[in-house]
């Protein structure tokens, strides 16, 4: 029996061994683990990296030479080495008793009762011990790690810290258990309501906020603080004053505290989403058409409509603008889009047709219109004003701009209004003229019309082409040589011009391209020019075909092109300025002043950068103070509340930028107040608004403060200095 | 050192060796005179082989303000040097030197308020001179850092600047008819909140009065009861001869005694026949033409043209200082001393312009310079100076006053410093602090402003401020001994020496 319990005795001694083999492994592995973990997380912000240093660890200490596995003749070999009663025969011990020898069965009952009498050792116990004091250590350096701050916080990171300060979330104050906030969002946003926790707002503007709160404690009163002015008292249910309710409109962003018995929370931020107008584009016609004589008398306005909620009405608003100088007359009137608008849809995307006739329009009168659209929160928009415009052929045939212009060539335009003028009795006289005739009268027009392009044509320095066949050209052609050179009673067959060679070569050549005509006008005249030859280029095109009324189009908008030419050329020169009488120098300044009383004026300015500089004397301070100087004097305080109105006041306006920083602030005159050290992540956030707030200073002339005023000095100077007599 | 050792350990051995050969030789005549003689012989022999210990300090014996040679010189910044107080909307100027002899780019970083304000990159292996600018924001103290970055940090150190608040100019303006000049330079002085009073003459004995920013008092005579309450005179050359003799005499005094400030705006009319305008000849340029002319402000560049027609310029001459010059270096305003006052004349008549144009950031800079040239310096009671460039936490920080007060009682940091009257400037006062704590350090009288300096913790700016430290101490030591025994030239070892030699030589031949 006594050798069955010592043998027990090795086998329990060998698995406590592992065990604790295995519990000194697993420490030390978790340990490196939570070391190493935690550096990475002060390095890359995640605890995550634990699991696999921790996995890793602890298999590359089991893992190679097995040294967690204890075997029973580890157990004998230590229990030999360590105990000398064990005479180096414990293995004896675990043998089965019939396989012994006789001197083994005597040792075997010697030694037995040896183990039996003395406690079992424990070899483990030293490895055990420490490591349980490295992972002790272990957590105590992962811990100092978590809470040792940089020397210099985040001096080279503004950007993070910033972050990381912009990212958190204000919790619920201090014995406000939960908070539900109920958002009716108004009608013309068609949302439905909504609820929710945290006590941060961001709500469209016309909002329905209905607060509860649940405090955890009874309370006697509880308000809510809005943009530091508006109080907000809540209302208890009836016979439970841990309960509070109140409802609040939202116009204005800004923010909120919670004040729980006059003691206030943080601040908690309430933005306004507000609902922008509608956006009206054009997208046809561009803003200023003119419809030339034969194009259809219509325009096809097309238009993108987007709002944020709804669109309820929209239209085009056409003014109709006829007759000219005082009796321009305007006739007003809506015109309504096809489409239904009931509130609903976001985005249109519209079409309408105006017919110009059918709003009583007549050549020379203009079409003014505008789109405007409604939301269905009543805002109204509007787009550009677009201008159509009907030309009055009738007005380019009238002589009196001609007459008072330095024209340059007047027969010209008056050939092409000539043009004009037969087309249109060729086409009254088109019944009564017989087929032949009346051919032949569209192909002499179509002849006058090529006639009338190539003396354009020359001014570009085209081809001057002498009128094939046809010698009432010829005519034309002398006729305009004797204006053009004011030689009157040159003629062709002038004597005087017997001998004259240059005008034989001339008569008998055919000239290309006069290089000096093509220099007269500058490119801009040259590009209308070319547009009036394109125009009359088809007006020949159509009266050669015998289609007159094709042709007229064409003739009527070189003739607008060509009087749009002669304007341009027109010079605006001032009037001179009058002759004043000269000046008296003796007369002057010798009048009687005595009744002339003196101007004295006085202005006080209110400086303009008062504030700034308490900004900058704030900053000052935040600075002393994140460098781990003491802030006591009352001055100092007084120039941080001071810092702190400026920003709640910027915070009202906008509260997504300026609140936290706000908030920092406050919490540093807080810690102030109470002679306490503040969190140097509130002073960086403070400093850093309140530095953005800062414009860069600019350069004023100062006084010098430098010399003391001291006697001797001063004397020594006045010795030196010898006043010059003037 | 070692070298010393060997040196005196080989001639003791060496004077053991001679005077046991001395006392062994036979013949015993004059052994007390040959004794002497080996000991002065080797004695010079060492004198002359070894330096000896204060040369060292005779090198470093230098006056401590001044830039100190050294001849081991590691990487980093050589030199530094900025402002410590700076006057509102000033610019921080950190200029300085740095040696990086590193393989690899060295980053120079001005960084305050964790903001990034300028930086400069010192290719690797060479010296270069360096400049960080920065406009301060603040209002008061404020610590910047200086950091220098190759991979990692290599050095951060404080930079301590105090801003002082802007201390407003009371100005006079003396105009000879109303110009837009005049009321753009009122109007934008006024909305600063600077005092401003303006005469206007408008008819023969008329004038016209505008008081900004200040209570209305007579201004139809300018009397020495008027003029101390301002800071600078504003006037244009015909104002100024339209003033009665009297008048300017009281003008003249309280510029060439007071130390008042008078800024003239010159036409061709100047004689210089008056005191105001004797130093500035005025020449016209031949350039009939209006043109544009690009002003430039000395020393900050150019900051913008002007039309000019046939612009009038200052000739330079002995005792005159450009202010403000045109493309072709002419200059169009410039500053000549007049007693304890300032004169500044200035020929430009339409900056007004820019205000027009929007630019006022040029109209600024211009008119700060020509008023801040100026301006009367104001009288302070006292006037505080540090001793050393460098002031360090726990160590002894000589602190200077200077005081009309007949007996200053200074406290720093609420301790008490008793201050001693120099001897041979009965208003010059020294003391001694030593700071317990890094960082600013105030200072003050009783009854007075608080002088703010920065002691630096030892770490800071090494070697820089050791160096210096070196110098405050070894300033303490010039006085001591050192100085008259350093000044023995070897010549004098090499004569004992040869003495020595030559009386022993001669001795055995006399036998």
């Amino acid at each position: 029996m006594v050798e069955q319990q010592a043998a027990h005795m090795i086998h329990t001694l060998r698995r406590q061994w592992q065990h604790a083999m295995l519990v000194t492994r697993l420490l030390i592995a978790l340990g490196v683990a939570l070391v190493a973990g935690v550096l990475l997380y002060r390095v890359q912000g995640s605890l995550w990296w634990m699991l696999p240093i921790g996995a890793g660890s602890l298999l590359a200490l089991l893992l190679p030479r097995r040294a967690w596995r204890i075997r029973l003749a580890d157990a004998v070999r230590y229990l030999n080495t360590t105990i000398p009663a064990m005479e180096e025969s414990s293995g004896l011990l675990l043998k089965p008793p019939h396989s012994l020898g006789l001197l083994e069965q005597l040792q075997v009952r010697r030694i037995a009762p040896v183990l039996q009498e003395m406690s079992l050792p424990r070899p483990y116990r030293r490895q055990l011990r420490t490591a349980a004091w490295f992972f002790v250590g272990a957590v105590a350096v992962s811990i100092a790690l978590l809470q040792w701050r940089p020397p210099f916080p985040a001096r080279y990171a503004p950007g993070r810290q910033g972050t990381e300060q912009a990212g958190r979330r204000p919790s619920l104050p201090p014995a406000i258990a939960a908070a539900t906030i109920t958002i009716t969002p108004p009608a013309y946003t068609r949302k439905t309501p909504r609820s929710q926790q945290p006590l941060d707002l961001e709500v469209e503007e016309g909002a329905h906020l209905h607060w509860q709160l649940r405090t955890s404690r009874p309370l006697r009163s509880l308000q809510l603080l809005l943009n530091d002015s508006v109080r907000l008292p809540l209302q208890a249910n009836a016979g439970d004053s841990t309960q509070w309710s109140g409802a609040y409109t939202v116009h204005r962003p800004g923010f909120y505290q919670v004040l729980l018995e006059g003691q206030a929370s943080e601040l908690y931020k309430l933005a306004v989403l507000k609902d922008r107008p509608p956006l009206i584009t054009v997208q046809s016609p561009p803003s200023y058409t003119v419809i030339d004589y034969g194009q259809p008398q219509q325009v096809t306005v097309k238009v993108r409509l987007a709002d944020d909620y709804g669109i309820t009405a929209a239209g085009i608003q056409a003014t109709v603008a006829s007759g000219s100088g005082e009796a321009v007359k305007f006739k007003e009137q809506p015109l309504p889009f096809a489409a239904a608008f009931n509130g609903t849809r976001t985005q249109y995307a519209l079409e309408k047709t105006i017919r110009l006739p059918v709003l009583g329009m007549q050549p020379g009168s203009e079409l003014y219109f505008y789109v405007q659209a409604q939301d269905n929160h009543g805002q109204h928009s509007r787009s550009g004003v677009y201008m159509v415009v009907l030309p009055d052929t009738a007005q380019l045939m009238e002589l009196e701009g001609l007459a008072n212009s330095v024209t340059v060539k007047p027969e010209y335009f008056r050939s092409q209004r000539q043009i004009i003028i037969e087309t249109e009795q060729l086409i009254r006289a088109r019944d009564t003229l017989p087929e032949k005739t009346f051919k032949n009268r569209g192909n002499e027009l179509g002849i006058d019309q090529r006639l009338l392009r190539l003396r354009y044509g020359r001014f570009l320095g085209e081809e001057s082409e002498t009128n094939i066949g046809d010698d009432r050209a010829e005519a034309e052609e002398e006729h305009d040589h004797d204006h053009d050179h004011d030689h009157a009673a040159e003629t062709a067959g002038d004597a005087r011009d017997f001998n004259n060679a240059d005008k034989i070569i001339e008569q008998f050549s055919h000239r290309h391209d006069i290089a000096e005509d093509a220099t007269f006008f500058d490119p801009e005249t040259k590009r209308r020019l070319k547009a009036v030859l394109t125009e009359m280029w088809n007006a020949e095109l159509h009266l050669r075909t015998f289609r007159p009324q094709e042709a007229l189009p064409y003739e009527y908008k070189a003739l607008r092109l060509l009087k749009d030419l002669q304007q341009r050329s027109r010079a605006y020169v001032a009037k001179t300025s009058i002759k004043t009488a000269p000046l008296k120098p003796e007369k002057r300044l010798s009048g009687e002043l005595g009744k002339i009383i003196v101007p004295v004026a006085q202005h006080s300015y209110v400086q303009a950068s008062a504030h700034l500089q308490q900004l900058g004397y704030a900053l000052s301070v935040l600075e002393t103070l994140q460098n781990g100087g003491a802030v006591t004097d009352p001055v100092s305080l007084q120039v941080l509340q001071q810092a702190a109105q400026q920003l709640s006041a910027r915070a009202t306006d906008a509260p997504a930028r300026y609140l936290s920083s706000l908030q920092a602030l406050r919490r540093v005159l807080a810690a102030l107040q109470q002679q306490e050290a503040p969190l140097p992540a509130d002073i960086t956030t403070a400093a850093q608004t309140i530095y953005s707030l800062l414009p860069p200073p600019e350069p004023w002339p100062q006084a010098d403060g430098r010399d003391t005023g001291i006697h001797l000095s001063q004397q020594y100077f006045m010795n030196l200095y010898q006043s010059p007599k003037e | 050192m070692g070298g010393h050792y060997i040196a005196i350990a080989a001639c003791v051995v060496l004077l053991a060796f001679l005077c046991r050969k001395e006392t062994r030789r036979p013949n015993k005549a004059r052994l007390w005179a040959r004794l002497p003689a080996t000991v002065i012989a080797v004695a010079g022999l060492l004198f002359l082989m070894a330096p000896f210990p204060w040369r060292r300090q005779v090198s470093a014996t230098g006056n401590g303000t001044g830039p100190t040679k050294t001849s081991v010189r590691p990487s980093g910044v050589q030199a530094i040097y900025w402002q410590q107080q700076l006057n509102a909307g000033a610019m921080l100027h950190l200029q300085g030197r740095y040696r990086n002899s590193a393989a690899t780019p060295v980053k120079l970083l001005l960084t305050g308020f964790n903001e990034r304000l300028d930086s400069v990159i010192i290719p690797p292996g060479q010296q270069q001179s360096f400049e960080l600018k920065t406009r301060p924001r603040h209002i008061g103290r404020a610590v910047y850092t200086f950091t220098v970055l190759a991979k990692d940090t290599l050095a951060m150190e404080p930079v301590p600047v105090e801003v002082r608040p802007l201390r407003s100019l009371k100005v006079l303006m003396l105009a000879a008819s109303p110009d837009f000049e005049h009321k753009f330079l009122a109007r934008w002085l006024a909305a600063q909140g600077y005092v401003v009073a303006i005469r206007t003459a408008i008819s023969r004995d008329k004038y016209s009065y505008t008081y900004l920013d200040t209570a209305r008092f007579p201004l139809q005579r300018i009397t020495a009861a008027i003029l101390p309450a301002f800071d600078v005179v504003v006037a244009d050359a015909a104002a100024l001869a339209a003033l009665s003799s009297s008048e300017r005499a009281t003008l003249q005094a309280q510029v060439a005694e007071k130390g008042l400030g008078l800024v003239i705006k010159a036409d061709s009319s100047m004689m210089r026949r008056r005191f105001y305008d004797r130093p500035f000849i005025l020449s016209a340029a031949g350039n009939r033409e209006a043109h544009p002319q690009s002003i430039t402000v000395l020393p900050a560049g150019t900051v913008g043209t002007l039309p000019a027609v046939q612009p009038l310029y200052v000739r330079s001459a002995p005792g005159l200082q450009p202010l403000v010059q045109d493309g072709a270096q002419h200059w169009l305003a410039a500053t000549a001393l007049h007693g304890a006052g300032r004169l500044v004349c200035t020929t430009l008549g339409n900056t007004y312009a820019w205000v027009l144009a929007g630019r006022e950031e040029a109209y600024q800079s211009v008119w700060s310079l020509l008023l801040q040239s100026a301006a009367r310096v104001r009288q302070q009671a006292a006037q505080w100076h540090i001793g050393t460039a460098w002031p360090q936490v726990r160590r002894p920080v000589p602190v200077s006053l200077q005081t009309s007060l007949p007996q200053p009682a200074a406290v720093v940091n609420t301790a008490r410093v008793s201050l001693s009257q120099g001897a041979m400037l009965p208003f010059q006062w020294q003391g001694v602090y030593w700071p317990l704590q890094a960082g600013w350090q105030a200072t003050a009288l009783p009854a007075g402003d608080t002088c703010w300096w920065y002691a630096y913790a030892e770490k800071d700016w090494q070697p820089l401020s050791a160096r210096a430290q070196k110098q405050v101490q070894h300033r303490g030591m010039a006085a001591t001994a050192s100085e008259s025994r350093a000044a023995i030239p070897r010549i004098w070892f090499f004569i004992m020496f040869l003495l020595g030699a030559v009386f022993l030589w001669v001795e055995e031949k006399l036998v």
